[in-house]
């Protein structure tokens, strides 16, 4: 990922729902290319909070197959500075600071293929699951999706009369429900379910929605423990762990867990520059990094959006979240700097 | 041989008779293509399975708890023994009767009895099952050996804008509609009857008139052979009346008519008007082969069915017959029946295979352009594809 910034210009607010609203960039022509993007990626937008740059990745809500405008759909989090200014404070025409796209929780679409694809999305998870349906409903005429979305409120739901507008189109190849954990009495909106996707939920959903293309891909977009509790409940019904594909939103994080460290002597491949810095002990590598005055990519700074993403070359470290690593990239040596902690007195690390 | 302007039948008479062919062809074709394993309702439930010989390869098909289908060489990676018969239901794990080795249905070899005195060191992750692949494809099952097959898409898909404008998932299977044949003939003198547009008009003159082979449309599309024709006239005039079953939706009326493709290898459709069915052609040894037949209906009533053969039976009584009227219990081309015509000239043909004095004759221009197609199709899956 390169680590370049650029002023965009907002043309467009949309409210969504009671909180949630769409942003649109202006993306000029001669951006195009460096913006272009994957279903399922983010953006990085950096904010300047009283002196403090902070960055935050946002997944961008539409396919890019459709001809849209680069859209981002963001719900405030409570304790989130930046969504927060983001859905009460930006308005059409102010400029952003926004890093490129990225990111490797993406859907391929894939035209000569016949694929079955399974979103379980959770409130504002709803936004790469968007971005791909939009996708796979475009470019890969022989797959068929089933989308499960959970939201509190059917007054919460993202998106909602898009998706009718989507499955009404697409009759033969969408099939959406919903659950809501609140449902109002008042509403007149009626869910597949109430409650949550536990277990016994997702049994009985994945013997309604059953697959004809026998090439399955499961793809988990909640907030907090959501993305734990299907990813068991799948693999609970035999569904092969190289099937899911998931990745975290919003909401509370998993706690992040302690971990130790050691002070290190770290010898830096810097795309392709050779630097020795120090790491001191309770200091992330990215944080020491950036101290000796390198600007390496970073973004969400919790293990999901895999912006910092680096290769151990020799020596451990130890890592805090790593959600957007597979197991099988750790293996090979991957690590996210910004939640990795020296396990070893040397360690050699290489950014490309 | 004589030589003649309308062209020569492409393979060698061996080809029908020699156990050389044969093995060549299960290896080479049977053994590398997609398989028919049958319908999508023949595995409804977790836990269920079917097992199905495609070309060398036992293949078992099982569903998992996610309703995802799986497929497996039939063969316990201990001493090889089959592990699951013809069909039935299993729970968690497939456990081979010989020494009780188990595996999970993702093929994980996760038990060995007696394993710490008898395989000491053993690595189970080493020894799983062997896996294959299994789609649907037109609400059929499918099965290839290979783990990494080619997309089903890729092998189907030219041909599918060839076959009949509608989802025969959506149709009923009828018992009435099920038959096995085994057929003294080798796989392709089956395959080339049933590819042969020239011989409809005269064998089966009394039982295939109600379509117009005189406006046929067919070609190989690949390996495969894509074949439609229309209604005749005096049928087409009156078809919702006189149809003997309801008619299957979804037909545009100007293509009502049969659609009767030759998938490649030995898997005949017959998708018409009030039906449909598969036409499994299975090699059983050079003279010999294995025809199974499945058949589906519009999803209607047994009350409209009732209705539509009682209101068209007096039409059909005037408009079919049998070719010769002898006796029906002795001779097949008396029996109004054109699945026994065509068993008894394609047992008659290779029966004469036998013959010393069996020549090759000449091949029409038009109507058996398809029968040399088809032998060009083998010829180059037996001589070049890996």
């Amino acid at each position: 990922m390169r680590n370049i910034i650029y002023s965009l210009r907002v043309s467009e607010v949309i409210s969504e729902t009671k909180h949630a609203k769409t942003i649109r960039f202006d993306v000029p022509a001669e951006l195009k290319e460096e913006f272009f993007w994957k279903p399922g990626q983010h953006i990085t937008i950096e904010l300047d909070v009283n002196g403090e740059k902070v960055r935050r990745p946002f997944t961008i809500s539409a396919a890019p197959s459709r001809g849209k405008a680069l859209q981002i759909t963001v719900k405030p989090n409570p304790d989130g500075i930046v969504s927060k200014f983001l859905c009460t404070k930006v308005k059409a025409g102010q400029r952003l600071d926004v890093m490129p796209p990225f990111g490797g929780f993406t859907l391929e679409p894939q035209k000569d293929q016949q694929r079955t694809l399974y979103f379980f999305a959770g409130g504002s998870g709803i936004t790469p699951a968007i971005a791909m349906i939009e996708a796979a409903l475009d470019k890969e005429p022989r797959a068929k999706l089933f989308l499960l979305y959970a939201n509190r409120t059917a007054d919460d739901i993202i998106f909602k009369e898009q998706l009718e507008q989507l499955e009404e189109h697409f009759s033969s190849r969408l099939e959406v429900r919903h659950i809501l954990s609140k449902p109002s009495m008042w509403s007149m909106f009626s869910p597949w379910k109430s409650g949550r996707i536990t277990k016994d939920v997702t049994v009985e959903y994945l013997s309604e929605c059953r697959p004809v293309a026998q090439n399955t891909q499961y793809f988990i977009c909640g907030p907090g423990t959501m993305n734990a509790d299907v990813r068991k409940a799948l693999q609970n019904c035999d569904v092969p762990t190289d099937r899911i594909h998931a990745e975290s939103f919003g909401g509370n994080l998993e706690t992040q867990k302690e971990v130790s460290s050691v002070p290190a002597l770290l010898k830096l491949d810097y795309y392709g520059e050779a630097i020795e810095l120090e790491v001191a002990k309770g200091q992330s590598i990215m944080n020491a990094v950036r101290a000796a005055g390198l600007e390496p990519p970073y973004s969400c700074q919790s293990g999901i959006c895999g912006a910092c993403r680096a290769q151990i070359k020799s020596g451990a470290v130890n890592m805090q979240a790593r959600m957007a690593l597979e197991d099988s990239e750790v293996a090979k040596g991957a690590i996210l700097t910004c939640q990795s902690y020296a396990k070893t007195a040397e360690l050699s690390i290489s950014f490309k | 041989m004589s030589t003649h302007s309308n062209g020569m039948p492409v393979l060698p008479k061996e080809a029908y008779t020699s156990q050389e062919w044969f093995d060549r062809e299960q290896a080479q074709i049977f053994s590398k293509t997609w398989s028919l394993a049958g319908f999508r309702e023949d595995i409804t439930e977790p836990g269920q399975y079917i097992s199905v010989q495609a070309g060398l390869n036992n293949i078992f098909i099982v569903m998992g708890r996610d309703h995802r289908l799986r497929a497996f060489h039939n063969i316990c990676r201990h001493r090889g023994t089959q592990l699951l018969r013809a069909e039935g239901k299993t729970q968690k794990a497939i456990t081979c009767p010989y020494h009780d080795w188990t595996y999970d249905l993702e093929g994980n070899l996760i038990s060995v009895p007696e394993q710490e005195k008898e395989f000491p060191g053993i690595d189970l992750s080493c020894n799983g099952l062997k896996k294959a692949s299994v789609d649907i494809w037109r609400g059929m099952l499918w099965v290839h050996p290979d783990e990494n097959a080619p997309s089903i898409i890729n092998w189907f898909g030219e041909v599918e804008p060839y076959l009949a404008p509608y989802d025969p998932a959506g149709l009923i299977e009828t018992e009435e509609g099920y038959s096995k044949h085994e057929i003294k003939a080798n796989w392709k003198i089956i395959v080339e009857n049933y590819i042969d547009g020239y011989h409809l008009a005269h064998l089966h003159s009394h039982t295939l008139n109600m379509y117009d082979h005189s406006k046929i449309e067919c070609e190989f599309i690949g390996p495969h052979f894509a074949f439609w024709e229309p209604l005749a006239d005096f049928y087409a005039a009156e078809v919702e009346k006189v149809t003997p079953m309801p008619l299957i939706p979804g037909i545009p009326k100007d293509k009502m008519g049969a659609w009767v493709p030759m998938l490649f290898p030995g898997i005949g459709l017959g998708e018409s008007e009030n039906s449909w069915s598969t036409f499994h052609i299975t090699p059983i040894a050079p003279d010999r082969s294995m025809v199974e037949i499945r058949t589906r209906v519009a999803n209607e009533s047994t009350w409209a069915f009732t209705k539509a053969a009682m209101a068209s039976a007096s039409f059909w009584d005037k408009h079919l017959g049998a070719k010769y009227n002898e006796d029906p219990k002795v001779d097949p081309m008396s029996s109004g029946d054109f699945m026994q015509e065509d068993i008894y000239a394609c047992e008659q043909q290779q029966k004469s295979l036998q013959s010393p004095y069996f020549e090759h004759g000449p091949s029409s221009k038009h109507g058996e352009k398809p029968v040399r197609d088809h032998q060009r199709v083998v010829a180059e899956w037996v001589e070049c594809k890996p």
